[in-house]
């Protein structure tokens, strides 16, 4: 029962007064962006220096609840005071800038940002951006769907905690859980590294382990429960497999469309499922295996429009991130002595949903957008696709300048047009 | 009578912005800061309009020395700069001038740099005056509104 309301007391904390650290250069982004979290009843602070609100931040480490900061910045830039905070304190920090080459939100992911906000800011953006608080203190205080059928052991723990958060007074949840006795913050701790899925990283042995298995069991009659059993490998669960023979079966189709073809024709690229939080779009998001699964653009590729193809294609075309520069490997899954691209392959857990909702606005757009015609993989600008995957192009290590370079262009060509037109 | 009044300036203001909107000078962003602005935040769009006014007179007398000094990199941050604040209040010329400026400083292309300066020096001045007006036609229309209250 004191788990019931501990979750309750969560939600009713937020999302008014969670206190924002706002550090921008700029005055007039900084005025602007201060109003409107007033508007949203959050408490805000305001730095034009980085290193004044580092000072800030390290001195009393528990008055900040969420930071919001500008990546260009003259004297430390938005990626050292990155750097810096997310070592000594663990509140989470939305980096916002104008520049949203792959690059710029790509670095500022990898040192630890939880979103970027891309300007001119928009007054949705602050009205949700509680939700980033309240991930971290529901994670902390572990409290999921699965913990209302869990065990009576679970529900001992949980109910012990609820005590603790009982004490609160206005203060927030964060706030206290950052208070509680040392004891309580290493248990919960132990909880969250527990609570999160270890990554499996399908080697080559393994994955020829898969296969085998696959082959032997017959493709069809391939269960994942099955499938587990022949491999007989200790730790590896139900799931894991499931996922990995469904990528293994969408490969294989690939493969086997691939060769039935020969001429490449034109294609109308139909992006029927680019709708922003449904379960399609997001189930390509979590095959977004940057090296191995969708490291072949369609440009190579002498397709014809099937439906089933659509979406595979359009799944490559959602993991390659940079399509132009991809290299053309062939990966042989029937090979398993192939080494190199297996050895990282990885199957990405839930957390990297989040740099989806974040983006999935402005990737609908782009993608409907641009229409795409297969051969025009090649040369469908990287910059489309700007604003997804940075957790690929993490992996693939690639930054990609040409980004602003592009918008330049367009943008000059507007410039032009509005002086033929001024009547003033 | 004096209702009347307001709706004939309300009307003014609706045709400043429509137009300013028609000729691009200003974009969404700058409608959504009116629409945020309300009687928890009656300031709102002039305050930051003002800071904006205040940053960018000093941002432009900078980037003339900065051109002078044929100091290219310096002038592509403070544009950096410029184009951020403006994108955020809405002036969507003044920021595409920007754009094609920082280009121009990008390649450090002086002559470009110049023309550039120029042209936004001028949409800054008209971006200026039109918000002026548009200003003064809002405090105009407060203090018609004002007026009736007591009576």
């Amino acid at each position: 029962m004191a788990q019931v309301s501990s979750f309750e007391k969560v939600q009713y904390q937020f999302p008014e007064k969670i206190r924002v650290l706002v550090v921008d250069n700029n005055p007039t982004d900084l005025d602007f962006i201060k109003q409107i979290c007033n508007l949203c009843n959050y408490e805000v602070s305001t730095c034009t220096e980085s290193t004044q609100a580092l000072n800030l931040v390290l001195e009393r480490k528990d008055c900040i609840d969420l930071i919001l900061i500008e990546v260009h910045m003259p004297t430390m830039n938005g990626y050292e005071f990155l750097y810096r905070a997310s070592k000594e304190i663990d509140v989470p920090v939305i980096v916002m800038s104008l520049d949203h080459s792959n690059y710029t939100v790509t670095r500022a992911v990898q040192l630890g940002a939880c979103d970027f906000w891309v300007k001119p800011l928009r007054y949705y953006q602050f009205k949700n951006m509680w939700t980033h608080v309240l991930r971290k203190s529901l994670k902390e205080n572990n409290i999921q769907t699965k913990d209302y059928v869990g065990s009576l052991e679970d529900g001992e723990r949980s109910r012990k905690r609820g005590k603790d958060n009982s004490e609160f007074g206005s203060s927030s949840v964060v706030r206290d859980q950052s208070n509680s006795s040392s004891k309580e913050a290493e248990e919960s701790k132990h909880r969250v590294s527990s609570m999160k899925k270890p990554r499996v990283v399908w080697i080559a042995e393994l994955h020829s382990k898969f296969v085998n298995a696959v082959k032997k069991l017959g493709l069809h009659q391939a269960v994942p429960k099955r499938i587990v059993e022949e491999m007989n490998v200790p730790g590896l669960t139900r799931e894991n497999v499931a996922s990995h023979l469904q990528k293994y079966r969408d490969y294989l189709k690939r493969k086997s469309e691939m060769k039935e073809t020969q001429t490449q024709e034109h294609t109308e690229m139909q992006l029927p499922n680019m709708v922003p939080g449904t379960t399609e779009s997001r189930s390509i998001r979590t095959l977004a295996d940057p090296s191995v699964y969708g490291a072949q653009p369609p440009s190579n590729a002498n397709v014809s429009v099937g439906a089933m193809q659509q979406s595979l294609i359009h799944q490559q075309m959602m993991i390659s991130g940079n399509p132009a520069s991809s290299v053309s490997r062939n990966i042989d899954y029937a090979q398993s002595s192939n080494p190199n691209p297996l050895g990282f392959l990885q199957i990405h857990d839930g957390n990297t949903l989040n740099q989806y909702t974040a983006t999935e606005a402005s990737i609908s757009q782009q993608l409907q957008n641009s229409s795409l015609t297969s051969g025009a993989a090649s040369s469908v600008s990287p910059y489309a696709y700007g604003s997804t995957s940075p957790i690929l192009s993490l992996s693939l290590g690639l930054p990609n300048t040409s980004a602003t370079g592009l918008s330049n262009q367009n943008s000059s060509t507007d410039v032009v047009d509005n002086t033929k037109n001024e009547d003033h | 009578m004096l209702g009347f009044g307001a709706d004939l300036l309300w009307a003014d203001m609706n045709r400043l912005l429509a137009f300013l909107f028609h000729q691009g000078v200003l974009d969404e962003q700058f409608l959504q800061l009116q629409q945020l602005q309300d009687e928890a935040s009656p300031n709102f769009v002039s305050e930051v309009v003002n800071i904006y006014f205040h940053e960018s007179e000093k941002l432009l007398t900078n980037l003339r020395g900065l051109l002078m000094e044929r100091e290219y990199k310096k002038m592509g941050i403070h544009l950096n700069q410029f184009m951020g604040s403006s994108s955020s209040i809405g002036a969507k010329r003044v920021t595409n001038v920007c754009v094609a400026f920082r280009a121009a400083t990008d390649q450090s292309n002086r002559a470009g740099c110049l023309r550039a300066l120029e042209m936004l020096e001028h949409e800054y001045c008209y971006l200026k005056n039109k918000l002026h007006e548009l200003f003064q036609i809002e405090q105009q229309r407060a203090l018609v509104a004002g007026v009736r209250y007591p009576v």
